[in-house]
């Protein structure tokens, strides 16, 4: 086993709005291995991206961890003071978003916004950053790398943003890059350059937290998939097993509604019902509301994420019978 | 599908000024039928000119150049009152409800707009009935007919925007990534919806999505865009088994595959990006990103040739004679 690089433990984040809390992260377990690409999948408001923001300390009012840890390389960083979550973040952890135009600074050159990080984290004089820049736009495959360095953000395509962003998040060599939905805004073509390059860093070393709503990108990428509903855990298995043996109905319907989609048809497979309100979960199954399968005690009863073997994970109370539906 | 035309455009294309006496090409040239009750795909990466060709298509928006025909009748000189006989039956969906739907108003009044509009029920209390009737047909309680469009999920909002699109029985609805922004358990929700209201009622879509998968399950036939014109256009089936365009070859394989047995498949990958519709370039269009691309491509600009039911803008129909990735196994 390769120890993780990064794990989250019981981790819990909630919104205290004023209609009440909404518990977006609930008791969220997830393991990085080191060298590793591991996916975070669900659908829109499930919690991924508060999972990864609660863990690199970047949630906003009215948005707050209530309880858990993470561990970047044997060190625990949600309880860091906020000078020292800093230091971290950029160098040890970094993160890319979908959007690059909201976390890019619009009115300072790429070339300085990339080369900040090292300098303030390595202290590099300005000369040697520069340097480094350019073989980091190299390596993620800018073209005209140099000349590149002095474009504003407005005049790159959404591509070369996003490979900017990318630069800019591995400059320093992160022990861990978290990527939330890096590819969501590009277009397919582009997509796949990528998802490509994402590949090509990992197999560099780099332990890689990916999330994405896109099926298709986690079955390409991923060594280890954790699939979320509501906030929860419901379902963690390494890819091959998720996409070929899934077990939670949750996991299974999101699976069949895209190969029926694949194969054509008349009808296409969906989930019934919308997800629930993360205001008002229900007591037992979050997902008991939608589930062909519920019964009584899915309705009382949440049940726990149990270990089916071979590091397979289910939160439903039929999984252990190795039933299929 | 039938083969009356209910639509045709030839050469129609659409130039937007910007400053300085520069133009953006947003669609250029594009000739195509629109059959009635068939459902036609408009596939293509953002910028490409889907959404122009679409607003044009149902004259939301007036050509540059070319000519519009609707059921034999030229009226691309109509004016707004000459051609107010055919806009009943040209209706929009779009990709987001939340931003077409007016937040102040309820559901039962956005669904009875184009029956005020239209005067198609006597009274208030017909209209009402009418309203619950559409709301029954495209699945939403009626229950919910005081609702806002801020208290309805996605999939629901959708479902009203739909509602008030079949309200007056159009001929053709211009659908605008209407499942972009929805999960993919909702997105087929509403795809079933689509076809079964097209089964009963017949009118024809203008399927417009960058999703290929979607675009394909939908359609009877499709057109794939690049840069505002069409490079390909033809049969769903014929298109993704036997891409002919370079293009569609390249959009196909670029589609990540939601199944980890093929993710050491190795695919060409296409260079660079989108070369701006403000300055085209000389010849083929695509030819800056293509890897076959001759001599006479950078020269030549080739034009839609139509072999054996497929138009193909390509002097080579190179797609034809590459190898086959994602394109052959599903979909019989
Ligand atoms: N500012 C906020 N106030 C209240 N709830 C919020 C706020 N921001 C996010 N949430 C809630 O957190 C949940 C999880 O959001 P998020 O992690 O962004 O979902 P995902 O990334 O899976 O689409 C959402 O359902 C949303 O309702
Ligand atoms: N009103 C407008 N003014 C200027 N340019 C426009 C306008 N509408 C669209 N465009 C440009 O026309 C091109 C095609 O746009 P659009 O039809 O929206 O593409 P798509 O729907 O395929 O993403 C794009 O380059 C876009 O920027
Ligand atoms: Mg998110
Ligand atoms: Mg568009």
């Amino acid at each position: 086993m390769e120890k993780n690089m990064l794990e989250i433990r019981h981790l819990s984040a909630s919104f205290f709005t004023q209609k009440g809390e909404v518990k977006a992260v609930n008791d969220v377990c997830i393991e990085v291995p080191k060298g590793k690409i591991v996916g975070i999948v669900g659908e829109s408001g499930c919690g991924k991206s508060m999972t990864v923001r609660a863990c690199m300390g970047l949630l906003k009012y009215p948005g707050r961890v209530v309880g858990g840890e993470a561990w970047l390389d044997g060190k625990e960083i949600l309880s860091l003071p906020e000078k020292e979550k800093c230091a971290i973040r950029g160098d040890e952890i970094a993160m890319v978003f979908q959007d690059p135009m909201t976390s890019l600074n619009p009115v300072v050159r790429v070339g300085k916004q990339v080369t900040e990080a090292l300098r303030l984290h390595r202290n590099m004089p300005a000369a040697e950053a520069r340097r480094e820049a350019v073989a980091m736009f190299e390596a993620v495959g800018i073209p005209e790398a140099k000349k590149r360095l002095s474009s504003y953000p407005h005049q790159l395509s959404g591509g070369l943003r996003q490979r900017v962003m990318i630069a800019m998040a591995m400059i320093c060599h992160p022990k861990v890059l978290i990527a939330d939905e890096p590819t969501t805004a590009l277009d397919v073509t582009v997509e796949a350059q990528i998802l490509r390059l994402m590949k090509k860093l990992c197999s560099d070393g780099t332990s890689v937290l990916i999330i994405s709503h896109n099926l298709g990108v986690i079955a390409q990428l991923c060594d280890y998939v954790y699939v979320m509903y509501a906030g929860r855990i419901v379902e963690q298995a390494d890819t091959f097993t998720l996409f070929e043996e899934p077990l939670h109905p949750y996991t299974r319907g999101l699976l069949s509604s895209v190969s029926s989609l694949r194969r054509g048809g008349d009808k296409l497979d969906t989930i019934p019902g919308v997800v629930p309100n993360l205001l008002h979960l229900p007591a037992g199954c979050s997902f008991s509301l939608r589930c062909e399968r519920c019964e009584e005690k899915c309705r009382e009863c949440l049940p726990d994420l149990m270990d089916v073997g071979d590091g397979h994970k289910v939160r439903c109370h039929f999984a252990g019978r190795g039933e299929k539906a | 599908m039938s083969d009356h035309v209910l639509l045709e455009a030839v050469n129609l294309s659409k130039e937007f000024p910007l400053s300085r006496g520069k133009r953006v090409h947003a669609v250029s040239d594009v000739s195509l039928k629109v059959y009635e009750g068939e459902t036609l795909g408009i596939v293509g990466e953002s910028g490409c000119g889907k959404s122009t060709l679409g607003r044009l298509l149902i004259r939301l928006l007036s050509p540059t150049g070319g000519r519009l025909w609707f059921r034999g009748e030229e009226v691309t000189s109509f004016s707004d009152q000459a051609f107010s006989k055919y806009r009943r039956q040209l209706q929009l969906i779009f990709q987001d409800p939340y931003a077409s739907l007016d937040p102040r108003m309820t559901a039962r009044d956005i669904i009875a707009e184009p029956l005020n509009a239209y005067h198609v029920c006597p009274t208030k209390k017909a209209t009402t009935e009418r309203v619950l009737e559409l709301m029954e047909a495209v699945g939403v309680p009626g229950e919910f007919l005081y609702r806002y469009p801020h208290q309805f999920s996605g999939g629901q909002r959708q479902r009203i925007g739909i509602a008030r699109a079949i309200a007056i029985d159009p001929a053709l609805i211009v659908c605008d990534e209407p499942v972009s922004a929805l999960d993919v358990s909702v997105q087929n929700q509403i795809l079933n919806l689509l076809r079964d209201l097209q089964k009963e009622r017949g009118m024809a879509y203008l399927f417009i999505s960058h999703d290929l998968s979607v675009v394909r399950h939908i359609s009877d036939r499709v057109a794939v865009m690049f840069l505002g014109t069409i490079c390909e256009i033809g049969p769903a089936k014929d298109i993704f088994e036997a891409p002919q365009h370079p293009y569609t070859r390249f959009l196909l394989d670029a589609i990540p595959q939601p199944d980890p047995r093929r993710r050491d498949e190795e695919v060409p990958l296409l260079k660079g990006e989108i070369p701006s519709p403000v300055n085209l370039p000389e010849g083929c269009l695509f030819h800056t990103r293509c890897p076959y691309a001759t001599e006479k491509c950078r020269r030549e600009r080739p034009v839609l040739r139509s072999e054996a039911g497929r138009e193909v803008a390509c002097h080579y129909r190179v797609g034809a004679t590459l190898p086959q990735k994602n394109s052959a196994p599903e979909h019989v």
